[in-house]
């Protein structure tokens, strides 16, 4: 009986967490963009628009290549818009090699396109200096709740 | 210049006979210059005719709007399989990629949302056009989405319809289409050749009536030359005097029948007058008969319309021109060219046809029934009251333009795309949705799109500004915005699925809360039409009381005051009637019918009330003198009538619809004319008369 009732709660109790978890907080648009202008640094810049936005993208994702693709392929999006690009990796992708190949190149842009637009894919150990942009935006895009890639910020 | 009154025409008819020559070549020469000087141009587009007195279309306008036709193209296909697919697919390209064209609207140009999908990592918002689905996929989709698509596919994928907007009407003659068509241009240009031939072949008629009636060749002549130059200097003088250059085509209409039944009367005067030594005397008889109730048929026709001539309508002032002056020209010519022409021949035999119907009419009307003629009265009355009521009352049903899977094109102005702005057309557009819920299919707007897009998109959820920021960014990325905005307006298009246009374009007009302006023809028109239709009705109105004013005046008659209303009014409330028992809207097409009818239903009036007041003046009695009357006037105005109806009755077959309209209203409203001509007029004098209280002679 003990043993059911003490089952009981844990499953009640685990239930309780659970959903608490899923009722992600987001952040206002003042907080987002106020804590997306610390790591605006380690962005990478495309496109020469007044309209700011922020990107969160993986390199091997498939959507997040869809996106740069088009974005990059298209003269009034690139004319329109300009592009904070931050490298956030998805685990299950696997691509932190990646990211660290894109940044220690010396035109970041250009072998982000190359990777992600032409699929010709780039490895690098990382450093410390890469682990520290990468811990940068990791912090972030945690905070602001990133669960999908792409995510887009835009600045109003 | 009363009823009794026999003016000597003696020495004018002399005068006539003497510069005849002078007189038939000053006509020639004189329309000749007018048509050269002042040539209108005519248009059979309703469109481009009714549009110059639109008060939306100036705002449209004023806005910079660009306005455009829209035609739809119906395809009917065996098989939906993936070789239609891709025919179906092209012929979406070349359609927009024809000159003038601006956009197509088919099941190739839709695009389609992906619904919002799981928890995955790796997810974006995606469009997809339909055009990069094959058959299997396409139909799968459309499924799902129950096909609310239904106006662009039928749901067993063999019906495709495609909507064409753009600066005129597209040919598409060279364009390889698959299955059958049908390509519905909604009011196109008049194939001005196939008119030419109809016009001939509405003369040979007319002139084998004529042949059959009189068994003369003269009359045929003689009233095609008077309607010729009557129609050329109404026209010519219209432009000259309100250099209004664009006429309608159904106006020549107007002119011809107004010419040919004045005509008639002045005509037959002369031909059955053919009996005497003097071949002067028919032409005697002819001018002395007939210029006094012609006068005052003309003096009718300019106090009775003449002040709708002030009216700021373009459209109520040619029409009222047209029978102002067609009646005043058409007396003038003739009184001076038709005699200076009928000189020159002379009627052995003359036939006069009709003659014992008029007997026989006499001799049934004299012992008519007061009872039937006053239930006939009240009956008339209250039709003509509920159908004031129905025309005038806020919840008309007597206006009405039912449409089937139609589209109406409208744009909204704004400063700036924001949340309030969204949110306002949202308001518009839930409004309109649940007003015309199953009569619309859907409404296709920037917030209906934004809506869709935040729906699909897992970043976010209500619709903020952020939501909004993010939507406008993805209908960037896909190519979508130029489709729902442009710098100033944004776009909207209503997919009418089974509606009265006139209901809705009347609450698209009345909303309040945002700024709207139609940019299709077909709604600008119909919005046009609708307005000009109630002023137009209102004008018929008053020139019946004024008609009916002035015929008492004439007559110097208190009862002719009645009678002259109410014989103009019978034909109109009965052919209301029966438009209302076969749920036919009211329309323009129908009130130029009126007004034809109104012009020839004056005439026959005046005409049969001279005749008959005359005769009784000068002591015949009540048999004599209706027996004479149906002679001299009931006759020319059966002739005249059965060419009309045939005449009327033929543009049926011109497949121009604004004619075939005219042509069947008008046809059905001579025939009540002539039949109120024949039937009430008659007797309703027998009941006003009042010489009966003097003694009889037997």
């Amino acid at each position: 009986m003990l043993r059911t009732i003490i089952l009981s709660l844990g499953l009640m109790l685990t239930l309780l967490l659970s959903n608490e978890q899923k009722e992600t907080k987001h952040f206002s648009y003042d907080q987002s963009l106020s804590i997306l202008q610390t790591i605006h640094d380690d962005a990478i810049i495309l496109g020469s628009g007044k309209k700011q936005i922020y990107v969160f993208v993986d390199p091997l994702c498939p959507h997040s290549r869809k996106f740069i693709t088009m974005v990059s392929k298209k003269p009034k999006m690139l004319s329109k818009y300009r592009y904070h690009i931050l490298l956030y990796s998805i685990p299950r992708l696997k691509s932190e090699d990646v990211v660290s190949a894109v940044y220690l190149s010396p035109n970041p842009m250009d072998t982000l396109l190359q990777i992600m637009v032409e699929d010709k894919v780039h490895h690098e150990k990382s450093n410390e200096k890469t682990q520290a942009k990468v811990s940068r935006i990791e912090t972030v895009a945690k905070e602001m709740h990133v669960n999908k890639r792409p995510y887009i910020f835009i600045v109003n | 210049m009363q009823y009794y009154y026999t003016p000597d025409m003696n020495r004018y008819v002399d005068i006539v006979l003497k510069y005849r020559k002078h007189i038939i070549s000053f006509y020639m020469f004189f329309i000749v210059i007018m048509a050269l000087l002042f040539t209108p141009n005519f248009l059979s587009s309703d469109a481009l005719f009714w549009l110059k007195d639109s008060k939306q279309l100036e705002q449209t306008q004023e806005k910079a709007f660009k306005t455009h036709h829209l035609s739809k193209l119906v395809i009917e296909v065996e098989t939906f399989d993936e070789n239609t697919r891709q025919a179906l697919k092209l012929l979406h390209e070349e359609l927009v990629a024809l000159e003038g064209v601006e956009k197509v609207y088919s099941l190739f140009s839709n695009d389609f949302i992906e619904n919002k999908k799981s928890s995955e990592e790796s997810q974006m918002l995606t469009v997809i056009n339909a055009g990069e689905l094959d058959t299997l996929k396409l139909r799968k989709l459309l499924k799902e989405l129950h096909n609310n698509y239904g106006n662009v596919v039928e749901d067993d994928f063999r019906t495709f319809y495609y909507f064409i907007s753009g600066e005129k009407f597209v040919d598409i003659s060279r364009l390889k289409i698959p299955g059958s068509y049908t390509y519905d241009t909604n009011g196109a240009e008049i194939n001005w050749y196939f008119l030419a031939t109809f016009v001939l072949g509405v003369l040979l008629t007319t002139l084998l009536i004529f042949r059959l009636l009189f068994r003369s060749h003269v009359t045929f002549f003689s009233a095609a030359l008077v309607i010729l130059l009557t129609t050329v200097l109404t026209f010519t003088l219209i432009v000259m005097l309100t250099g209004i250059k664009t006429i309608h085509i159904s106006m020549l209409f107007i002119t011809i029948s107004i010419a040919l039944v004045d005509f008639l009367f002045f005509y037959y005067r002369w031909h059955v007058s053919q009996y005497k030594v003097n071949r002067h005397n028919a032409l005697i008889k002819m001018l002395s008969r007939g210029m006094q109730p012609a006068l005052w048929t003309s003096m009718l026709t300019i106090l009775g319309l003449g002040s709708l001539v002030f009216l700021d309508s373009d459209i109520i002032k040619l029409l009222s021109l047209s029978v102002i002056l067609s009646s005043v020209l058409g007396y003038l010519i003739n009184l001076t060219f038709l005699p200076s022409f009928l000189s020159y021949f002379n009627i052995e035999h003359a036939r006069v046809p009709y003659v014992k119907l008029g007997y026989m009419l006499t001799f049934r009307e004299l012992h008519y029934n007061k009872k039937f003629l006053f239930g006939f009265l009240t009956l008339t009355s209250m039709l003509m009251i509920t159908g004031s009521y129905m025309i005038y009352s806020k919840n008309s049903s007597f206006f009405k333009l039912n449409v089937e899977n139609e589209q109406m094109e409208l744009k909204i102005p704004y400063d700036q795309i924001d949340l309030p702005f969204v949110q306002s057309i949202d308001k518009f557009t839930k409004a309109l949705e649940e007003r015309f819920e199953d009569e619309i299919e859907d409404v296709i707007s920037l917030s209906t799109i934004i809506n869709n897009l935040n729906a699909s998109n897992t970043q976010t959820t209500s619709l903020d500004q952020e939501a909004l920021a993010q939507a406008l960014f993805y209908m960037d990325l896909y190519g979508l915005s130029e489709k729902y905005y442009d710098d100033n307006a944004i776009n909207m298009t209503i997919n009418i699925s089974d509606i009265n246009k006139v209901e809705l374009i009347e609450w698209l007009l009345n909303y309040e809360g945002i700024e709207l302006y139609f940019i299709d023809h077909a709604t600008l028109l119909w919005s046009a039409k609708y307005n000009q239709t109630i002023l137009l009705t209102t004008s018929l109105f008053t020139a019946l009381f004024i008609i009916g004013l002035i015929t008492g005046w004439i007559f110097r008659s208190k009862a002719m005051v009645f009678v002259g209303f109410t014989i103009n009014a019978i034909p109109i409330v009965w052919f209301g009637m029966i438009v209302s028992l076969l749920e036919i809207p009211l329309s323009l097409e129908m009130l130029i019918a009126m007004t034809i009818s109104l012009g020839l239903a004056s005439d026959a009036t005046i005409h049969f009330a001279f005749k008959y007041f005359r005769f009784r003046y000068f002591g015949r009695t009540r048999k004599h003198a209706l027996e004479k009357m149906y002679f001299y006037s009931g006759i020319p105005v059966i002739i005249g009538s059965i060419i009309l109806i045939t005449v009327f009755s033929m543009l049926y077959f011109t497949g121009i619809h604004s004619l075939e309209l005219i042509g069947i209203y008008s046809a059905i409203l001579i025939l009540l004319s002539l039949m109120t001509d024949l039937f009430i007029l008659p007797v309703m004098l027998l009941l006003i008369d009042r010489f009966s209280k003097k003694p009889e002679k037997a």
